[in-house]
């Protein structure tokens, strides 16, 4: 029953595709544990999950709406106490593809870097590679994070991710916990000395549900992501906990 | 000697000592953040008091009309204990969201141990 693998899937009103995400993992990550966080979907997707049968299935139901950062953080601390070696966070509307994870956990395993970011943007014309104006602010993103911190990472909204232990146990605790969490995450690894790398994955259209960012709320989530990560470059390292 | 308008003031502030003293001794209001009410409340009793007090600092800061620094300083306390505020409900913020998610966990844990329970009296 206990596995080294924990896959962490936020869930919030997934219920027309949580399901088919789970299938494939189980099939291409037979050894993983999966663990549903379910950010109080207003939908059947927590029936959804129970309906797929499979003891290596957690399911964490929030009693109330976390948002995306909170809910990953409920993830990865369950997955810290149940003594993962590496966890992996991975969206339920079928986004990233499920034989994406092995990649993603190659360079860790191999002991090259402590988190795997998956991108879209490494593998050539392969796949799913979002709209113009999204990928117009994801540039964006990404050269303001390269310029405060150092990071290069060129799909830096991605949520497909990998982490070694070290940084589990240190994402369990610091993993900022509210919305669009990504960029300023990479940022908060890169100033505690974390290694980040990018790993080429084939990313397909969201199955089902919609996008958390509609186009009349990317100008606030540009303006507050980029303030959360600015905010994260400037405060003080954390204790090391490597 | 004093003018109405400090007179005004002064009982506005010491009435307000008064409420905010009447909600300690009820229990209502907090030690941490009657402090900062008391604080404020005594800046503005003093200056009420002491006229050549609010003639210097409303000189010293260009304010022509002496009982505005009242305001001022009024505001300025005002703005400091929103502040305080902030911060607290920043941090319950904080507290609620790890309240939910350890809840979370222990639901799937009690699920988990009552599923292996009834497996385990089906096997007796």
């Amino acid at each position: 029953m206990a596995s080294e693998i924990y896959i962490i899937i936020p869930c919030y009103n997934e219920s027309h595709c949580i399901a088919d995400t789970l299938r494939e993992l189980l099939i291409a990550v037979p050894a993983a544990t999966l663990v549903v966080v379910n950010d109080a979907s207003t939908d059947r997707s927590s029936e959804a999950v129970r309906g797929v049968d499979d003891r290596r299935i957690v399911l964490l139901e929030l009693p109330f709406n976390l948002g995306i950062g909170g809910a990953v953080k409920t993830g990865l601390v369950y997955a810290l106490r149940h003594g993962a070696r590496v966890a992996v966070k991975f969206d339920g509307d079928g986004q990233h593809p499920a034989d994406g994870v092995a990649a993603l956990l190659k360079p860790l395993e191999r002991g090259e870097l402590d988190l795997a970011v998956g991108s879209r943007f490494m593998l050539g014309c392969d796949g799913f590679k979002s709209t113009a104006p999204r990928r117009v602010g994801i540039a964006v993103l990404c050269g303001w994070i390269h310029c405060i911190a150092g990071v290069k990472v060129r799909d830096c909204t991605s949520g497909f991710r990998a982490y070694n232990r070290a940084a589990l146990e240190f994402a369990a605790q610091h993993y900022p916990a509210f919305d669009y969490p990504e960029p300023e995450e990479l940022v908060l690894f890169a100033r505690n000395g974390f290694r980040i790398g990018e790993i080429g994955v084939v990313m397909r259209e969201r199955q089902g549900g919609i996008s958390s960012i509609g186009p009349v709320r990317a100008a606030y989530y540009m303006v507050k992501v980029m303030l959360a990560a600015g905010i994260a470059a400037i405060r003080p390292v954390e204790k090391a906990v490597k | 000697m004093f003018s109405l308008i400090q007179w005004v003031s002064l009982g506005g502030s010491l009435f307000f000592l008064f409420v905010i003293f009447l909600l300690m001794r009820q229990k209502k209001l907090n030690e941490a953040y009657a402090l900062l009410w008391l604080f404020v409340d005594l800046i503005l009793i003093v200056l009420s008091l002491w006229t050549q007090g609010l003639l210097f600092l409303s000189e010293l800061i260009g304010i022509w009309y002496p009982p505005a620094t009242l305001f001022l300083v009024m505001i300025g306390g005002i703005l400091l204990i929103l502040l305080q505020y902030s911060l607290l409900l920043s941090k319950n913020q904080m507290r609620i969201m790890q309240l939910g998610q350890e809840v979370a966990m222990l639901r799937a844990e009690l699920e988990i141990l009552r599923k292996t329970r009834k497996d385990d009296s089906k096997d007796a």
